[in-house]
């Protein structure tokens, strides 16, 4: 009894340090010459993995022509998935920073996870490119925080004016109150909604992972708006709009970006998902650049489908990453400094979404357009298109 | 051990233990400075949890509760009014949530630990009047319950988007003094009267009651104790990883902690202490289990593995070597 | 009136799949005096077996349903097998019981979240059911789909079934003689083992059906979808007198109202649905531990 008392009492010791020793040593890495890392952090699974797959493919297109910089250095993708869950977003991101010490960040996708890591950016100095999560405050007060796509601001007003635009004046806005994406519409939508002369009947509020919206519809009902604005994710979006019509409310429903998943909305809500509309960033149709003609030609060659607007921000957001690193590399100064600085100044870069150039300012791209789409048949239709 | 010998042991450690930590602090990288700070915060909950569940026996399901109690609390002090009103995006505060703020984050800390136990105090006199299994049922309830008033209350809580921008007062050289220090106060009270108590009451609930011991009053005493820590804890999380939300408080807390706990040996300090490295530990290094880039043995790293290998884990231990490590005793009793 | 008769057809509904789960709790408890913290994963299981099934092997929806029952109810007796009876031969605490409980509920949920991302790309799924079960009944201005028909009647049925074979057959009395007095039954030569098998075996089977049937209803499923529901089903099994069946059907209804007609009336506490059970059980636990079918686990069982 003595003896093996004791060696688990040393075993025990010994465990726990080798570990605390094992962590400490893996912090130090050696990097391979003529080499340089780019981190991408990417909700890969979990309730949105859809969204993350989907960019993480755009990404993949780019890279594949735009991974070597003039004097030869080899660019590495670091990916990592952050699972929508917030710890392990925070972990993944001070991972790629501290241990793989890449020169930039892809991601992560989403306002919730994006303003999570802002303080680590800062803190790290790393250039953070986030691709797409329009809340404002994803790069506020910022300076190594930079978004390459609209903003709330922009998204929220252009579904306000397009909802009094098609006479749309009365709405019962339904949103998340758990996503900082959500909350962030429904403000500025309610803003413009109201300067330009609409009338909010009540703002109703859901929670991520709810299921039953039974009690929301039936005040819907009462107040008989036309139109509900649902600045909410697919997940939900797709039973909301499914027990919408089951109780036989007719009104149209417009949402925000975060409803552009047209398959899993078409897979919760049949044939209830026709009609819904949504602001978006990009349409496979309406190509506004060169680049983006080659990048959806090489795409549907490579995947057999057209590319979302994720795959078209995320594909994006390397542009800018790479484009930076060509030019600090030509300038001998590959570090995250230059790279950062050269993003924040982006002008006029050609990209897939559209040609980019960032205010150094705010870190938010300048005269990105938006389209609006409509679910018809389980497709995305192209209803218009939205320049600021 | 004599009182002089206690104390200059106490200080010894003490010493070692701050050099320790500021040799760590200046040579390792930021990262694994990180990873160690969350175990030292996990080890004052394991330590803490450990005296209510180990100690004194009572199946509780309670530190997600209390930990987002003391987080909340402290992310609402430490704020200036100015940062409020920016933070709480659903609703605005009310005015004296608005207004309340306590610069010294040793101060915010100690009262987060307060609170807790003030709900702890309320808390006890209608669950301890169930035993068992029904306790633990009550208890994750109450987690429950703490989440939905979070998440429904925003002008206290920012409902479900939270609360950003906490300050990062919660440096690695402070997690870990603090972490000495419940330590040695958790150790001081398993170590005395009470504490024999409470393994009294574990140990045979009915037996101590005959002999005089007022179980209520123990089970309490240990209930809110728990709660003090966890609490401050709580605060410890907050700070450290700068923004806090409802979600971040569910049961998958309280369940890594019972792994620990149950690993180490239910009623060992040191067993939660080792224990909380290796769990910890093992979770970041059972972390290539999930990256697809890993291969071992021709099979590929898979998302989501590195969880069902954890509850694997607790299974195995439970059927195979339920008394854990350590057992119930300390490492430096194992000799018995 | 339409409105509120509206609403009590959806609560029936809710109340059920409640039901069903409750059941297996309940019996669980009433043999083994455990709660099984794992059974309300089985009702995830059942649903994602059968998507699986239906995406993976392309089988007929009812098909996919049967192997699914069948599969869970296998996974029950295994749970059983594996975890709990080399804890209670070897007179385990309570306590370890529990935590081994939790072990195999958490499990099974990165078990299936694994499944999922791997087989299928991502963990929350858009269930398929055959559309028909969607199909809406209106009768004098009330409106109500197929499956909120079939529900409530199923669960009586089952309800039925369950009673029938524990008052009218062998094994059904050998289970109720189990939950009145473990050792005196094994002293008596009667193979305890095999009886406690049957009851995880046909509590998981009846957790499956209610996850099948809460799936078709709200067809978003997630691997961590049984943490709650089950939670809300064994709150469910105490309000209505934990060990008796009939109880765990009638506080399954209790439940299914209280969560739909109270936001139903008051929209602004629909954000505490979720808490209710909670507030009922803990209400119960202080005042009438024994619940409303009241039963004193001293003298009578189920």
């Amino acid at each position: 009894m003595e003896k093996g008392v004791w060696m688990r009492k040393f075993v025990s010791i010994v465990a726990a340090a080798s570990l605390v020793a094992f962590i400490a040593g893996c912090g130090k890495k050696e990097e391979k010459q003529k080499e340089i890392k780019v981190g991408i952090l990417q909700p890969l699974t979990g309730p949105i993995a859809n969204f993350g797959q989907k960019t993480l493919d755009g990404i993949k297109v780019v890279y594949d022509k735009y991974n070597t910089l003039p004097d030869g250095t080899k660019i590495k993708l670091v990916e990592v998935d952050n699972q929508f869950d917030k710890v392990q977003n925070v972990n993944g991101y001070q991972r790629l920073v501290s241990k793989e010490s890449v020169i930039a960040v892809e991601g992560p996708l989403a306002s919730s996870m994006a303003k999570a890591v802002k303080r680590f950016a800062e803190k790290s100095k790393t250039p953070t490119v986030v691709q797409i999560a329009t809340n404002p405050d994803v790069t506020k007060n910022t300076k190594y925080m930079t978004r390459a796509c609209f903003t709330d601001d922009f998204q929220g007003k252009v579904g306000a004016v397009y909802a009094i635009k098609n006479g749309y004046k009365k709405a019962v806005i339904l949103f998340d109150a758990a996503q900082d994406y959500s909350t962030g519409l429904k403000k500025e939508f309610e803003k413009e909604y109201k300067k330009d002369g609409g009338k909010i009947l009540a703002v109703l509020h859901i929670n991520t992972g709810d299921k039953d919206f039974n009690a929301q519809i039936a005040q819907i009902k009462k107040l008989n708006p036309d139109i509900i604005y649902a600045p909410i994710y697919a997940p939900e979006g797709g039973l909301f709009v499914k027990q919408l019509r089951e109780n036989g409310v007719k009104a149209p429903v417009l949402g925000g970006d975060g409803l552009a998943d047209v398959s899993q909305m078409t897979k919760l809500a049949g044939k209830a998902a026709n009609g819904v509309m949504f602001t978006d960033h990009f349409d496979a149709k309406k190509p506004p650049t060169n680049l983006s003609k080659e990048f959806i030609k090489e795409f549907e060659n490579k995947y057999h489908r057209a590319p979302s607007a994720f795959a078209a921000t995320g594909a994006d957001g390397y542009i800018l990453i790479y484009n930076a690193l060509k030019t600090c590399d030509k300038k001998h100064d590959l570090t995250k400094e230059c790279v950062n600085y050269e993003i924040r100044h982006a002008k006029n870069v050609e990209a897939v979404t559209g040609n980019l150039t960032i205010d150094p300012k705010t870190g938010n791209p300048i005269n990105k357009p938006a389209v609006i789409k409509k679910i018809e048949g389980e497709k995305a239709v192209f209803v218009e298109l939205v320049q600021p | 051990m004599s009182a002089k010998k206690y104390f200059s042991l106490i200080a010894l450690i003490t010493v070692l233990y701050v050099a320790f930590l500021f040799l760590t602090n200046a040579s390792l990288d930021f990262y694994t400075i990180t990873v160690l700070s969350n175990i030292y915060i996990f080890v004052i909950l394991a330590v803490s949890y450990n005296l209510i569940n180990g100690v004194t026996g009572q199946f509780s399901l309670e530190p997600n509760g209390f930990v987002a109690i003391g987080a909340y609390v402290t992310a609402l002090l430490i704020l200036t009014p100015g940062e409020k009103l920016d933070a709480f995006t659903l609703a605005k505060p009310l005015d004296f949530i608005a207004a309340i703020h306590i610069g010294n984050p040793y101060l915010v800390l100690v009262i987060s630990g307060v609170v807790s136990s003030l709900v702890a105090l309320t808390l006890a006199f209608p669950v301890f009047r169930v035993r068992g299994d029904y306790l633990a049922i009550v208890t994750l309830g109450f987690g429950l319950i703490i989440r939905f008033i979070l998440i429904n209350n925003p002008q206290i809580s920012n409902g479900s988007s939270g609360i950003s921008g906490i300050d990062d007062f919660a440096n690695y050289i402070m997690v870990g003094v603090v972490a000495l220090i419940t330590v040695i106060l958790v150790y001081n009270i398993v170590y005395s009267k009470f504490g024999r108590a409470m393994k009294a009451v574990r140990d045979d609930e009915d037996a101590a009651l005959a002999m005089g011991v007022d179980t209520m009053k123990i089970k309490t005493l240990a209930f809110v104790s728990s709660a003090f820590f966890e609490g401050m804890a709580g605060g410890l999380l907050a700070s450290s990883i700068g923004s806090i939300s409802p979600d971040q408080f569910s049961f998958m807390l309280t369940f890594q902690l019972l792994v620990i706990i149950v690993l180490g040996g239910l009623g060992s300090i040191s067993g939660s202490i080792i224990a909380t490295f290796l769990v910890m530990g093992g979770m970041e290094i059972l972390r290539v289990l999930d990256d697809r880039n890993f291969e071992f043995l021709g099979l590929h790293g898979v998302p989501g593995l590195r969880m069902v290998v954890f509850s694997v884990l607790l299974i195995v231990i439970m059927i195979f070597a339920r008394r854990g490590l350590l057992g119930d005793k300390e490492i430096w009793e194992l000799k018995k | 009136m339409e409105f509120f008769i509206q609403q009590l057809i959806n609560a029936f509904s809710l109340g059920s799949m409640y039901a069903l789960i409750a059941i297996g709790y309940t019996m669980v408890y009433g043999v083994l005096r455990l709660i099984n913290f794992a059974h309300g994963d089985f009702m995830m299981v059942g649903a994602f077996l059968v998507y699986l099934f239906i995406a993976l092997l392309n089988l007929n929806f009812f098909v996919a349903v049967g192997f699914s029952i069948v599969l869970t109810a296998l996974i029950g007796v295994l749970s059983y097998k594996v975890a709990y009876k080399p804890l209670l031969d070897k007179d385990a605490p309570k306590i370890s019981l529990l935590i081994t409980a939790i072990g195999i509920s958490f499990f099974l949920e990165s078990l299936f979240n694994l499944l999922s991302n791997q087989l299928v790309g991502e963990n929350t799924l858009a269930f398929m059911a055959p559309s028909f079960f969607s199909n809406r009944i209106e009768i004098g201005g009330v409106g109500f789909s197929v499956l909120n028909a079939i529900v409530p009647v199923l669960t009586l049925l089952i309800l039925g079934g369950v009673l029938f074979i524990l008052y009218k057959t062998k094994i059904g009395i050998a289970i109720r003689a189990l939950a009145f007095d473990i050792s005196t039954v094994k002293l008596m030569g009667i193979d305890s083992n095999k009886i406690i098998a049957f009851v995880f075996a046909l509590g998981a089977s009846l957790a499956a059906v209610g996850g099948i049937l809460y799936a078709i209803a709200y067809p978003s499923i997630s691997p961590y979808m049984g943490l709650m529901i089950g939670l809300k089903a064994f709150a469910a099994a105490v309000v209505g007198g934990i060990g008796s069946v009939t109880g765990a059907v009638i506080g399954g209804f209790i439940l299914g109202i209280v969560e739909i007609l109270i936001p139903g009336f008051f929209p602004s506490l629909g954000g505490y649905k979720d808490a209710f059970a909670f507030i009922l059980l803990i209400f119960v636990l202080l005042f009438k531990p024994t619940g409303i079918m009241g039963i004193d686990f001293e003298k009578k069982r189920f």
